[in-house]
């Protein structure tokens, strides 16, 4: 089991406060990615989140990672598979139809300091050291390279810097004006629908034992209400005596008639 | 009771199109269950005795191998989707322009039910089509098809006798193989007949084809050269209009263009190819089979199972339940009632008459 230790520097006031070592050495087999959620068009913002996972974590699993750690509430597939909602937004519908086009959360990497339409499966995209990833919400969108990036630019500067004497990445210019506090061990950067990158809101979290992480699906499943299961059970069970009872007479009718 | 005789080949069909478009509608696979056992009722209580009235065991066992290459093509190829992962099989990195494309990886218990639910809607609809090929003569169907389709004579002769005559087929091949001593079960015995059985098909839909046309099927008639163009591609045009209407109709996912758009522009152009031709008067019909009380019964009791499935998608009952979280599939009760009037043919539709006592007939008659 994984220990989640409140040791972490407060920075904010409306972070939330768990230890992370996003800036501090890396144990064997652990990466740092940082995965940026723009929700700006559902009244969300811009946010982006550092974390350190076990390498060849997946882009789902580092989604499903981050919403445990900011508490935000699990991410919602749907019955495809394909992701609906991040954080709880939106509240209700998956990739419906919109103005011609479709209203999705877009998938994007970040790697190369600019965004690239991610037409790869997060489910099977295996993140490696530095990997940014980002998700936005797009209205209206063609499912193509043409639909919007997020509003946060993939840079190096999203990650906090490291302390002394740990292998550093290569910076690249921020695009965002905001300065990053290095003392920080893991941050999130929110920025307002309007784009203002002004005001940084940097978080502070801290983990110190890290596991791999535990399927959404199931817990979601198992936290229906078991009542509304059994009287399911009871009616598919019904259904079934019904096609038992067709079966049964065409099958004595068959032999009957031979 | 009443007397027995052949029912209309329409209403027959209405009756296993609306089923197989209540399947189209739910990945339920508790409905989807029900939807088959519903056919086989009826197709078990009102079949005839002739060689195609054994086909809709054939499309059940179709449906299986269906079932079974969806499931398989998931665990293959499929799209690798978020969840209880069961096993993984190894993984192929593919390069950067194959994006998108998965071979191996996880399979996840999600993945499986999701393509075990939308293989056993493809087998349902299959069961659907078995049930109508084996309730009625493709014959009387061809008969009772209306006059401007006669243009497409061939291509629609081939399309509605080719299912039962490769099931004439694939039994006369069997049955040579049994008597030269070979075995007739198994893949092997499976692999060798198929050809023979797909050709035999063919060949036997397309010389029905030609002896209808050397009988005055699809005749021209007076029609001059330029008005029988006209005519031929008003009736392409209207077809494939109605082809796209149908495909709207029963997708609900298709933009509303294709739906009543299409299926208007479909009719429009075949009612015009009638004007165009001006002979759809020249014809007429040997004992038409009449379309009465058990008629409206069997091809109602199918639409109200439609409109049951509508209705349930319209309360927001769980036509599609969801694999993503997995759920227990809830039971919609509306559906279920229209699909327990769907198996009201089984007793309304007049049984077929036995070949004894069409023969004995026969001999009265005489």
């Amino acid at each position: 089991m994984g220990v989640i230790a409140l040791a972490g520097l407060i920075v904010t006031t409306s972070g939330r406060a768990e230890a992370s070592s996003c800036s501090g050495p890396l144990s064997g087999g652990e990466i740092r990615v940082v995965v940026v959620v723009d929700s700006s068009d559902l009244g969300g913002g811009a946010s982006a989140t550092c974390l350190v996972v076990p390498a060849g974590t997946t882009g789902s699993q580092l989604l499903a990672r981050r919403s445990a750690e900011l508490g935000t509430g699990s991410v919602r597939y749907g019955s495809s598979g394909l992701l609906c909602a991040i954080d709880g937004l939106p509240a209700a519908g998956c990739g419906d139809h919109n103005a011609g086009g479709f209203d999705y959360w877009g998938y994007f990497i970040g790697r190369s300091g600019s965004w690239v339409f991610g037409n790869i499966n997060p489910f099977t995209r295996r993140l490696s050291d530095g990997d940014i990833e980002g998700w936005r919400y797009v209205r209206g969108g063609t499912g193509s390279a043409q639909d919007p990036a997020p509003r946060i630019v993939p840079s190096q500067s999203l990650f906090p810097s490291l302390r002394p004497g740990e292998p550093a990445f290569v910076e690249q210019p921020a695009a965002a004006s905001g300065t990053v506090p290095s003392l920080s061990s893991s941050m999130t950067i929110d920025v307002s629908p309007e784009q203002t990158f002004d005001s940084l809101d940097v978080a502070s979290i801290a983990t110190t034992t890290l596991e791999p992480i535990a399927v959404e699906g199931v817990a979601l499943a198992s936290s229906r209400t078991s009542d509304s299961n059994l009287g399911r059970w009871f009616a598919i069970a019904a259904v079934f005596v019904l096609i038992a009872m067709m079966t049964g007479g065409a099958w004595i009718q068959t032999r009957r008639s031979q | 009771m009443t007397a027995p005789r052949m029912l209309h080949p329409g209403a027959w069909w209405l009756w296993a199109v609306a089923l197989a478009a209540c399947a189209l509608r739910t990945t339920n696979p508790v409905l989807l269950s029900l939807i088959i056992a519903v056919a086989g009722w009826v197709v078990v209580s009102r079949r005839t005795d002739v060689p195609w009235s054994r086909s809709f065991a054939s499309f059940l066992r179709l449906g299986l191998i269906v079932v079974v290459f969806r499931v398989v093509f998931q665990i293959l190829f499929g799209v690798r989707v978020p969840g209880t992962t069961l096993f993984s099989i190894p993984e192929v990195t593919l390069p950067s322009w194959a994006a998108g494309v998965s071979l191996g990886g996880p399979v996840t218990l999600e993945s499986l039910m999701a393509a075990l639910y939308q293989g056993l809607r493809l087998a349902t609809v299959l069961a659907c089509f078995g049930a109508a090929t084996s309730l009625c003569s493709p014959y009387r169907m061809l008969r009772a098809l209306p006059t401007v389709l006669y243009e497409a004579g061939v291509a629609v002769t081939v399309a509605f006798t080719f299912a039962p005559q490769a099931i004439v087929a694939s039994r006369q091949v069997r049955e040579a193989r049994r008597l030269r001593g070979r075995s007739d079960r198994g893949l092997r015995a499976w692999s060798a007949s198929a050809l023979p059985v797909l050709e035999g098909a063919l060949d036997r839909a397309v010389a029905l084809a030609a002896s209808m046309d050397s009988r005055g099927y699809g005749r021209r008639g007076g029609a001059s050269v330029s008005q029988r163009r006209r005519s031929v591609g008003l009736v392409l045009l209207g077809l494939v209009a109605l082809t796209i209407g149908s495909y709207g109709l029963l997708d609900p996912a298709a933009p509303a263009a294709f739906r009543l758009p299409a299926l208007a522009v479909g009719v429009i152009a075949l009612v015009g190819s009638l004007v165009a031709g001006g002979r759809s008067a020249e014809r007429t019909r040997y004992r038409p089979d009449p379309w009465v009380k058990p008629e409206w019964i069997v091809s109602v009791a199918g639409i109200v199972a439609f409109a049951s499935f509508v209705f349930a998608d319209r309360m927001g009952d769980a036509l599609n339940p969801s694999t993503n979280p997995l759920e227990v599939p809830a039971v919609p009760v509306v559906a279920v009632l229209g699909l327990l009037i769907a198996t009201l043919p089984a007793w309304f539709a007049p049984p077929p008459p036995t070949l004894a006592a069409v023969s004995t007939s026969m001999a009265v008659a005489a």
